[in-house]
Formats: C-alpha cells, sequence, structure tokens
C-alpha cells in the first residue's frame, strides 16, 4: 500500500522534526524544487479579501502560503463545510479538524454546494486534475476506457460544480504529455464559464478570450518555451510575450518549507 | 436492552432509529443496542447502505461489523467513498457502490477499489457516479420525500453518459436543469467524537435512512455554530432544545 513510502505530507507531530531538518537543509541554498515553484506562482494567484474555494493537497498548501504572505484577509472556503477557515499548518485532508476549529462556521455540504457554490458566493477556485486539454477541460476520472480503466482515479468530487459556479478557476497539476493531453479519457470537469488560469511545474497558462485556449503566458525560470511545447501533447499557443515567473523569494521558501514541515 | 421490533409500515417510527453504547439519555426515543445487534437486525444481505461521515467521522466500526458479519450483495452510498468503502469492497461485501469521490483524503487513490473496477476482484463492482454536489441534492431530496433533487451541473461532462439516475430537466420557467433520485434502506452515520469537524450529509442521511444507526452522544453533541449545521431529525425530544441554543464558541 505505499508503506515504505515516503509521505506526501509531512503528518504534524509525527515526522515533523524529521522534516525540519531536511528542509533546514535545503533552505540554506536557493535552490528550489518543480513543486516548490508551482505552489508558490499558485499562492500568489490568490487575492487578498477573496473568497476561495480550496482542494486538499497543493491548492491548499497555496492557500496556507498565501494567508501567511500577501493575503491575510482571505476567507478560505472547504467542500466539508468549513467557511473562513484559518489553518496554521496545511490540513492533511479537506474534513481535517483544524479547519473546523479555526472557521468562522461550518455549514453542511448539501449547503456548501447549493448555498456557496451554486449561489455563487466563490470568487476563486483552485483545482488539481489528473488530464487536462487545450481548452482547460480537466479529466479526473479513468484513464482508458471508463468501462474498463487503465487506472481508475478518484472521480469528480466537488470540482465540477466548483468550476461551473466560481469566478475563476485555477489548475494546478504537473506537466507532462501524458497530463496535458490533446484528447481526455473522460471529461469530468468542463471549462470554467470565467477566467482559467493553469499553473504547471514548467509554466503558467492563460485561456484566451478569443480562441478559448490555453496559451502560455510565462515561463519558470530556468524553463524554455521548447520544453514546455515538449511536454505539451497539443500545438501549444504562445502569449505574443512570453514572460518568466518571478524566481521564489527566499521569504516564500521558508514560510513554504515551514508549511510543509508541519512547523 | 430494548427489543421491539421496527414497524415496517411507519418509517419514521422511532424504533427504527437505534444508538449503540449507552451515552444517550434513558428518555430518548429509540433503541439502545450493541453495534454488532444493529448491524445484525438493520443490514441485510442485498441492502443499500448509506455510510455518511466525514474523515473524522467516518463509520468505521460500523463498516468493520458489516464485514465481520460476512454482508453480501450490499449497495453502499457514499458521497466520498475513502478507506472504509475500500476495505468493505475488498472484502466482497459491496455489489454497487454509489459515489461522487472515491480516493484516501489527502492520501492517495483506493487501491482495492481500483483493483475491483479494473480486474473485478474479488467480485466485479457495479458502480454509478455522481458529483458531491449531485449526490448531496439527492440526499436533499430523499430526506424530504421528494423524487428526485435539482442542480446546475452534470450536463456538459461526460457523468451523463454513465449514470442512468441522472437525467437532464428542462426548468418550466426558464432553462434546464437536472435531476437524479435514488431510494436506499439504512442509514449509518458518524460520530461527532470532539465536536469538531463537518457533519457532512449525516443529516440528509438520518432523514433519508428508513433505518437509522448512529452512536451515542452525536444526538447531543455539537459542533460550533450547530444551528447551522446539523439539526436532528426529530427523533430526540428532551435534546433538541439544547440544539438551538446558541453555544459560546471557545477559542482553542
Amino acid at each position: 500500500m505505499g508503506c515504505h513510502l515516503a509521505r506526501s505530507d509531512a503528518i504534524f507531530g509525527m515526522d515533523g522534526g524529521q522534516r525540519l531538518a531536511v528542509c533546514s537543509r535545503v533552505s540554506r541554498s536557493s535552490e528550489y524544487t518543480p513543486d516548490e515553484i508551482m505552489t508558490i506562482a499558485a499562492a500568489r494567484k490568490f487575492k487578498n479579501r477573496a473568497t476561495c474555494f480550496v482542494g486538499v493537497g497543493l491548492p491548499s498548501v497555496a492557500a496556507c502560503l498565501a494567508r501567511a504572505l500577501h493575503a491575510p484577509d482571505i476567507v478560505l472556503v472547504y467542500e466539508s463545510g468549513a467557511v473562513g477557515s484559518k489553518p496554521a499548518r496545511p490540513p492533511l485532508s479537506i474534513a481535517d479538524g483544524e479547519l473546523a476549529d479555526t472557521a468562522d462556521f461550518v455549514v453542511s455540504v448539501p449547503e456548501m454546494f447549493s448555498y456557496w457554490l451554486q449561489g455563487r458566493r466563490i470568487d476563486m477556485g483552485f483545482l488539481g486534475a489528473a488530464q487536462i486539454d487545450r481548452f482547460g477541460n480537466v479529466n479526473s476520472t479513468v484513464i482508458g476506457n471508463y468501462g474498463f480503466p487503465k487506472v481508475r482515479l478518484p472521480g469528480a468530487g466537488g470540482a465540477p460544480q466548483i468550476a461551473r459556479c466560481s469566478r475563476e478557476i485555477v489548475v494546478v497539476l504537473r506537466q507532462t504529455p501524458r497530463s496535458f493531453v490533446a484528447q481526455l479519457d473522460f471529461l469530468t470537469t468542463a471549462r470554467c464559464q470565467g477566467l482559467t488560469t493553469v499553473i504547471s511545474d514548467l509554466g503558467i497558462f492563460e485561456m484566451d478570450p478569443v480562441t478559448a485556449e490555453l496559451k502560455l503566458t510565462s515561463c519558470h525560470p530556468a524553463v524554455t518555451v521548447a520544453r514546455v511545447r515538449e511536454a505539451t501533447a497539443w500545438p501549444l499557443k504562445t502569449a505574443d510575450l512570453v514572460g518568466e515567473t518571478p524566481l521564489p523569494t527566499p521569504l516564500e521558501l521558508s514560510v513554504l518549507r515551514g508549511l510543509n514541515a508541519g512547523a | 436492552m430494548a427489543t421491539s421490533k421496527a414497524n415496517p409500515t411507519k418509517w419514521y417510527s422511532h424504533a427504527h432509529v437505534v444508538y449503540w453504547h449507552i451515552v444517550c439519555s434513558p428518555t430518548c426515543v429509540g433503541k439502545l443496542t450493541t453495534l454488532r445487534e444493529a448491524i445484525l437486525e438493520f443490514v441485510h444481505d442485498g441492502d443499500t447502505v448509506a455510510a455518511e461521515g466525514f474523515s473524522h467521522l467516518v463509520p468505521f466500526a460500523a463498516g468493520h461489523e458489516i464485514i465481520r458479519l460476512e454482508r453480501r450483495n450490499l449497495t453502499l452510498v457514499r458521497l466520498s467513498a475513502d478507506l472504509i468503502a475500500d476495505q468493505m469492497v475488498g472484502m466482497g461485501c459491496v455489489k454497487r457502490l454509489i459515489f461522487s469521490w472515491a480516493g484516501n483524503p489527502g492520501l492517495g487513490l483506493l487501491h482495492r477499489f481500483r483493483d475491483a473496477v479494473e480486474n473485478g476482484w474479488p467480485i466485479p463492482l457495479q458502480i454509478e457516479e455522481h458529483n458531491h454536489a449531485g449526490l448531496a441534492a439527492a440526499l436533499v431530496a430523499g430526506a424530504a420525500r421528494l423524487p428526485f433533487g435539482v442542480l446546475r451541473g452534470y450536463v456538459e461532462t461526460d457523468l451523463v453518459q454513465y449514470t442512468a439516475t441522472v437525467t437532464p430537466i428542462t426548468c418550466p420557467f426558464t432553462g434546464e436543469m437536472l435531476a437524479s433520485r435514488y431510494r436506499r434502506q439504512c442509514a449509518i452515520v458518524g460520530h461527532h467524537r470532539r465536536s469538531k469537524g463537518s457533519c457532512a450529509c449525516r443529516k440528509e442521511s438520518r432523514c433519508y435512512g428508513r433505518r437509522n444507526l448512529r452512536p451515542p452522544g452525536t444526538c447531543g453533541q455539537q459542533h460550533r455554530a450547530s444551528f447551522l449545521g446539523d439539526l436532528r431529525c426529530g427523533v430526540c425530544p428532551r435534546r433538541r432544545p439544547s440544539l438551538l441554543r446558541p453555544r459560546i464558541l471557545r477559542p482553542g
């Protein structure tokens, strides 16, 4: 069951100390991992005072990072029902007690989806994905045929409603030709009616308002456009001027590593 | 220990509500029994069982009891089908899974569920897949004894092709919406252990279930802002006033 592998997230109070030591070794250098720049780029998208619907995992870490840095008044909403959570550490899952403990209030799941999401009270939604296509549609259900899947993934969850009802969505995923595909195996989440931004470990993509297609607007430092194209399975369009994502600042890196260490 | 028989003609009969362990007030209308006896009496082969409760409210003990009692051909309803659903699938208890998300929250995929869907082991698993909003709407409709729930969504996704219980309907006033419906027999809800956390769809599950199992303490213990999150379904008259009393939030 993968118990011999490293945990994806630190377990608070369990392996925090050990990981802190590892992280402090890393943070002495100016190096950062692709996941770190992806998280930091996602954190920069959080606007202060916005109401943000956050999924678990990387978006959740990004939300904690944003709240610690430039967006202290952000309202974080989790699909388990916590509204206005102020987590000091990234939650283990969306129903982590930390989220309910620090929330302004807690609502039921039907209320969350009907009054908050469908009622369009959410400014930004942050999603993960397994596959994304050139129009920003997302698959998180199956790889392969639905009836006879090669890999069965968790499925839709709250994502379709988040994408449908938020004013803006940010999709965060690692970029390979297997994740940035020409044709989705399954359409789980149709693209947002509003603004869509995709952040990968190679660059940032935004929706072209005319063609409704994703175009590369920014490459992360030391990543070339050619490399992004290589990792994209469709003929990628780029903005007229492809910028470079600003380097992670030492403050961003140290706060992020502190969060990941459960400190 | 009370042993009154459930009256099948009155689904709302208080005798259908079972508390396990002993915490509930003796004046609570309901039946005190052990979890094992509750499962023996209320969960039969071929039943549809909704087991709701998120993260720390997951009804693990009830799921494990169902596995121990070797119940078969169950239809399991669970919004976030997580580890307990995975174990029940892996032990061959579940024939059909109605879910909206199947994963180990924060950790990854469900390996027994994948094995059942991808390889048909230990038994082939039929799935009925929704999204959270859809399944939550279905539960709300069910609790209100309506034939279906209505929501925006689904239309533009591939789920519609594979989920027979979802149908587009046209709004008689404006545009297009969606319906989903289903029925089930038994609801098991998780325990509010430390009066924190979310109540997920527990209220709706409880209102929908013809037979409800819930652990003791769910009756009196509320999480903060309880009046927003969790109303009783009219089975506990003595405790009910306390639910409406606003609670002072204590830090920490």
